[in-house]
């Protein structure tokens, strides 16, 4: 099983660098093989997360979410490309699922699950309660995706830049409405899990405020200013773009912390 | 025995011919059938012509094995009702397999003044269907024409001629793509209506724009550069209001000053809530302040910039041009094989006729000697006769497939010659 997973893990490795290569060469082939190498690796690693949910029940929870984190970022950009152009997202896309990968296959080399997986409070509630917070984390990783790559092209278009990569990437405007979009879509759920989160730790009796709490916090925060600024102030561009990835890299610290059995 | 028949090019275009000799050849659409008739009437089989800006072309078949250079350009002054010998120095001509090479080349777009420009091959479907539809193309010009479109398809798809723009309008356009993506519902701003700021505006309006202001110092010209484009006039001192509402500015006045400064800009910016803007500062001496392209959403081209990624897409363009050669040679040789194979069909269909109808003459004199045959014999009988003609021939047929492929028509003369064949046999399936 480990061993499968860091198969899997590295599937998406081998799509990230196709994508990349994609990206630099000018032939149509080599993007084509991209998107058939992603639906190979998603129908194999679901394959895996099956088994895995099967195996382990709710003690898998966390590494069960960074699983299929990795799947959703991947299988929300498949069925985006269906009606926006961007195909040169992939790279990006592919990258961070492999990063969220790699974290579920650390979790399972590394660490023993955290207690409060285990533990007398491991019911339903608190698997409704990384369920949602694995959705929001989807979203953001995609808006997220979505704004490294806006930050790249906007540069690419300031620098008057000739490289073909400007041309293949997809326009400022489509990469500024995903981004927010995606974020829109993520919020409430992160918002709801945080509550249930705040729920589970007054029911451990727990009087100590823990490092993961904080962060999250601040990670939704963070989403919740660039909400605001981006509605209300009509904040786009370079300056939404940068706060989205800081939002993630905190929020994506709160899972790896739990992946890791830190807690 | 006729000689087979050649595919002949003779034209003038921008490389041969200057503009006042070019313009003696701009043939209505209406008027190509006639025109494509005289070529006829000079003898040829098939004909065409192709007229566009930059070049006329006459495409036709001819069985003759020597053309003379004189006919030719008499040929072509009578379709441009000019003086031979103003036509003469200004003349090419091709035959056969050049002739092949140079209609794939120009349908490619190979052979355009900007190469990978796509307009010539509509220009060549129109020409060729109104010359088809007044029955003046046959199965030798549609077969090479037809193939001609399919090779630059083929070039179109696996090279990338066409995929970058190189004028400046263009650029301009491509890059406001990129930063807004579909233009249908964006709103642009020309400031200034000279030539320059109108062309420019004009390919925003092809491209799709929703709204065009137009502002000038003479309202006048304002007011008739918009009516030509569809779109509003507005008095140039809104330009703070411009910069606030339009999601396009092109610039080209000939002010001395910066009109856009990055503190107006910045202002602007604050009023549009941020919402990207694309500065397209076509005038010399600049009229926006270069700094504006600092401000984050701001995105500020001048003259230069355009210039330089046009140059780059063109040299890009010329790259995928080498590519395209390579591709259109190989198409043409392939043709010129297809061809030669299928001319040698009227050889072999007849040769096989012929064949069969002395089989079937010593047959029946064998048959009334040997007198009553039971079935079985009649049959072995019937099998002999068929074994010997068919092996004598298969060495013969592949022979003369060989040689047509390597484009021998010496043999196809020599088996004809030999064999007796009569020269229309070849009509009707043996």
């Amino acid at each position: 099983m480990d061993t499968l997973f860091a198969i899997g893990a590295g599937a998406y490795g081998a799509t990230t660098v196709t994508y990349l290569a994609s990206l630099w060469t000018e032939r149509p082939s080599v993007g084509r093989l991209a998107v058939w190498l992603l639906r190979a690796t998603l129908v194999f690693w679901s394959a895996l997360l099956v088994w895995w949910a099967v195996d382990t029940g709710l003690s898998g929870g966390t590494r069960l979410g960074l699983g299929l984190s990795a799947w959703s970022l991947c299988a929300l950009y498949l069925l985006l490309l269906r009606r926006y152009p961007i195909a040169a997202l992939g790279s990006f896309v592919t990258a961070l699922s492999t990063v969220l990968a790699v974290l579920a296959v650390l979790g399972l080399f590394v660490a023993r699950p955290h207690p409060v997986l285990t533990g007398a409070l491991a019911d339903w509630l608190l698997w409704i309660h990384i369920s949602l917070a694995f959705v929001g984390i989807v979203a953001f990783a995609f808006a997220t995706a979505v704004s490294l790559v806006y930050l790249l092209q906007a540069r690419m278009l300031k620098t008057k830049s000739r490289s073909e990569l400007r041309r293949r990437l997809p326009p400022l405007d489509v990469l500024d409405r995903l981004s927010l979009r995606s974020i829109i879509v993520g919020f409430p759920f992160y918002t709801v899990a945080l509550l249930l989160g705040s729920v589970q730790a007054v029911r451990a009796g727990e009087g100590t405020l823990r490092l993961s709490y904080v962060l999250a916090v601040v990670s939704w925060v963070i989403y919740g200013v660039v909400l605001q600024a981006r509605l209300a102030a009509g904040w786009r561009g370079p300056r939404a773009a940068i706060l989205t990835t800081v939002g993630l890299a905190v929020a994506m610290a709160v899972v790896a912390r739990y992946s890791l059995g830190l807690g | 025995m006729a000689s087979p028949s050649r595919l002949v090019v003779l034209g003038l275009n921008h490389r041969t011919a200057p503009l006042q000799v070019r313009e003696q050849f701009a043939i209505p659409a209406e008027a190509l059938p006639d025109t494509a008739g005289l070529a006829r009437a000079a003898g040829f089989g098939e004909s065409f012509v192709l007229s566009t800006c930059n070049r006329v072309e006459l495409y036709a078949t001819t069985t003759d094995p020597v053309l003379d250079d004189e006919a030719l350009a008499d040929v072509l002054a009578k379709v441009g009702n000019a003086r031979v010998h103003v036509v003469r120095p200004h003349v090419y001509s091709h035959q056969d397999g050049p002739a092949v090479r140079h209609l794939f080349r120009v349908a490619s777009s190979l052979d355009s003044m900007v190469i990978g420009e796509p307009q010539i091959l509509g220009q060549m479907r129109t020409s060729f269907e109104i010359c088809r539809v007044a029955g003046l193309t046959g199965p030798s010009l549609n077969r090479a024409v037809e193939r001609a479109f399919k090779v630059a398809r083929k070039v179109r798809a696996q090279t990338g001629i066409g995929r970058h723009v190189v004028s400046i309008s263009s650029v301009a356009v491509d890059l406001a793509r990129q930063i807004f993506g579909k233009l249908e519902s964006r709103t642009a701003a020309l400031i200034g209506a000279g030539k320059m700021g109108e062309l420019a505006a004009r390919y925003l309006v092809q491209a799709g724009i929703e709204t065009l202001w137009v502002a000038n110092r003479s309202p006048e010209r304002a007011n008739a550069v918009a009516t030509a484009l569809g779109g509003h006039p507005r008095d140039l001192g809104e330009l703070p209001r411009l910069l606030t509402e339009a999601d396009i500015v092109v610039t080209s006045t000939g002010a001395r000053d910066y009109l856009i400064d990055k503190a107006s800009m910045k202002a602007a910016l604050k009023a549009r809530k941020y919402r990207p803007i694309f500065l397209i500062d076509i005038a010399v001496p600049r009229n926006v302040d270069p700094a504006c392209n600092t401000l984050d959403n701001v995105f500020c081209y001048d003259v230069d910039d355009l210039t330089a990624v046009a140059n780059e897409n063109m040299v890009s363009r010329q790259r995928e041009a080498e590519a395209a050669e390579g591709l259109v040679a190989e198409e043409a040789i392939r043709f010129l094989r297809e061809m030669s194979s299928v001319d040698i069909k009227p050889t072999i269909i007849a040769l096989r006729r012929h064949a069969d109808a002395i089989k079937g003459a010593e047959l029946e004199r064998a048959l009334r000697r040997l007198g009553e045959l039971d079935p079985k014999q009649l049959k072995v009988v019937e099998m002999l006769a068929d074994g010997v003609v068919n092996k004598l021939l298969h060495d013969v047929q592949v022979g003369l497939k060989q040689a047509a492929a390597s484009g021998d028509d010496e043999l196809l003369r020599a088996a004809r010659a030999l064999f007796a064949l009569p020269e229309d046999d070849s009509s009707e399936d043996p």
